[in-house]
């Protein structure tokens, strides 16, 4: 049985669930726009709403969180480049970085992706990925020479295969500690003996998958529900925007 | 007339190697055919070609008196095939969706997808776990799913291949009892398995191929006293110094 939930739909029935896939991908939009245009103190007034959102929607937000620790190398690589390359005071005597000011930056923009991060793990743990496909779907279709439909469907389908490859990364990562590689000092080993495995095998399943589908009668194209946006869901989305404006203001 | 027929089938890849030499057999509906062969054989290479995922270099195979490269759309729809891996048939984040893929691509009215749906869910017993994640369900769980993903394609000839590879007791009970079940209700089904003894007493022909031909197509109760001669382990065991035919099944 697998360990990682992270990314998936999970059934519940709070707000948000039944909030219209077409509103809360533009409140989706809006949130992650914001977050990288507002200031530190917007960012913490933004941050503090879309925890208690996190509490409130989702159905055990720690262990979800706790399961995302694969993003934490990313998040090291975003501070360690802004306290190399923005200059300033320096923290220590003699040498030019890290500044404070590269290391504020660095934790502003470290915080800023941990809460697209977040953003991103409340949409697709509350919304049918049928739902996403049809809303994508809904949404490109005004645009001229765009296959909306195809678009729609692989967007589905990376959602669906990004635990497949966080399950993936865990094995390889306790295999390697099985044969004790973990602790090697050559950094080209230490990625090496990682993304080998893993490419091989996303290849690898993602021939069978294909194959799967095609067998299934998959063209190219999932057929979407098309879902009518209520009053009641104007009023919630509009609610959701109230916490945006004063965020700005600060 | 048969329900399926392959003619001289013949596969070669692109790197020479001749996975299929010459393949003949017939499938009549109703049948419960065991296809056995040790690794290499053959026999996954010949089933991705009875649904129309491989196309063959030589030969032909025919549904219901077709050529079915003609009628491809038709021929997966009537030939549902569960994959040896489970996971890589999982398409979607809920049981319920992953179930409704295939009538959703054949672009059925919403009710009668439901239906479907509903029906395949409750043959396998999985109704309740309708809005749970696929990838957090058990091997056998899994297993099931893609019956009931296959099944809401309401086939006529259902192929699975190596249905209990990775399954521990329970699972190939429950497996092998869908199986059965599913033959029961009309289903004419093709077994692919080395596992023989858990399965052959519900059959009514063991096919045996051997480095991409068939070395044996006839009754299992004959069949059984020469898997040795082919890599397949024979079902018999020594008690006392006599050999006994296992059981045959693992239904009880």
């Amino acid at each position: 049985m697998a360990e990682i939930t992270v990314f998936h739909f999970q059934a519940g029935n709070t707000l948000i669930y039944r909030l219209n896939t077409k509103l809360k991908l533009l409140l989706l939009l809006i949130y992650s726009f914001s977050i990288y245009q507002l200031s530190l103190k917007g960012v913490l007034f933004l941050s503090a709403f879309i925890f208690i959102a996190v509490s409130g929607t989702l159905t055990k937000p720690a262990g979800l969180i706790r399961q995302m620790k694969g993003f934490i190398f990313i998040l090291i690589l975003i501070v360690a480049a802004s306290m190399t390359s923005v200059t300033g005071d320096p923290l220590f005597t003699g040498l030019p970085f890290p500044t404070r000011e590269g290391l504020l930056s660095g934790m502003l923009a470290g915080w800023r992706f941990v809460m697209i991060i977040i953003l991103g793990l409340i949409f697709t743990t509350t919304t049918r990925p049928n739902q996403i496909h049809a809303a994508v779907g809904e949404i490109l279709k005004p645009f001229p020479l765009v296959n909306e439909s195809a678009i729609a469907a692989r967007m589905s389908l990376t959602i669906m295969f990004i635990p497949i490859l966080m399950d993936m990364l865990n094995e390889i990562r306790e295999a390697r500690k099985a044969r004790y590689i973990e602790g090697s000092r050559n950094p080209v080993k230490n990625i090496s003996t990682i993304t080998v495995p893993l490419i091989s095998g996303v290849i690898l399943r993602a021939g069978e998958t294909s194959m799967a589908m095609e067998s299934r009668l998959y063209s190219g194209a999932l057929p979407g529900t098309k879902q009518a946006v209520q009053r009641k869901e104007y009023l919630l989305f509009a609610a959701c925007l109230v916490p945006v404006v004063p965020a700005f203001l600060l | 007339m048969s329900l399926l027929e392959v003619r001289n089938l013949k596969h070669k890849f692109r790197d020479g190697t001749e996975a299929l030499r010459g393949v003949s057999f017939k499938v009549n509906s109703g049948d419960f055919i065991i296809l056995a062969g040790k690794n290499g054989s053959g026999k996954t290479v010949l089933i991705r070609h009875l649904n129309g995922l491989y196309i063959p270099s030589e030969g032909e195979i025919f549904f219901e008196g077709k050529p079915i490269h003609k009628q491809i759309k038709w021929v997966r729809q009537n030939i549902g095939m569960v994959f040896q891996d489970a996971d890589s048939q999982i398409v979607s984040q809920t049981v319920w969706n992953d179930t409704a893929f295939g009538p959703e691509n054949l672009r059925l009215p919403k009710a009668d997808i439901e239906k479907r749906v509903s029906n395949a869910l409750l043959a396998v017993g999985m109704m309740e776990l309708k809005d749970h994640s696929p990838h957090n369900l058990s091997g056998g769980e899994k297993r099931k799913l893609a019956i009931a993903g296959i099944l809401a394609m309401d086939p006529r000839i259902i192929i699975l291949d190596e249905p209990f590879t990775n399954l521990d007791y329970t699972g190939i009970i429950d497996i092998l009892g869908q199986i059965v079940k599913l033959h029961k209700s009309g289903h004419t089904i093709i077994c692919v398995t080395h596992e023989i003894e858990k399965v052959l007493y519900h059959s009514n022909r063991l096919i045996i191929m051997d480095r991409g031909l068939i070395a044996e197509d006839t009754l299992p109760e004959k069949g059984i006293f020469n898997t040795h001669k082919y890599g397949i382990t024979p079902p018999m065991e020594e008690r006392e110094g006599i050999e006994i035919v296992r059981d045959m099944t693992w239904l009880k």
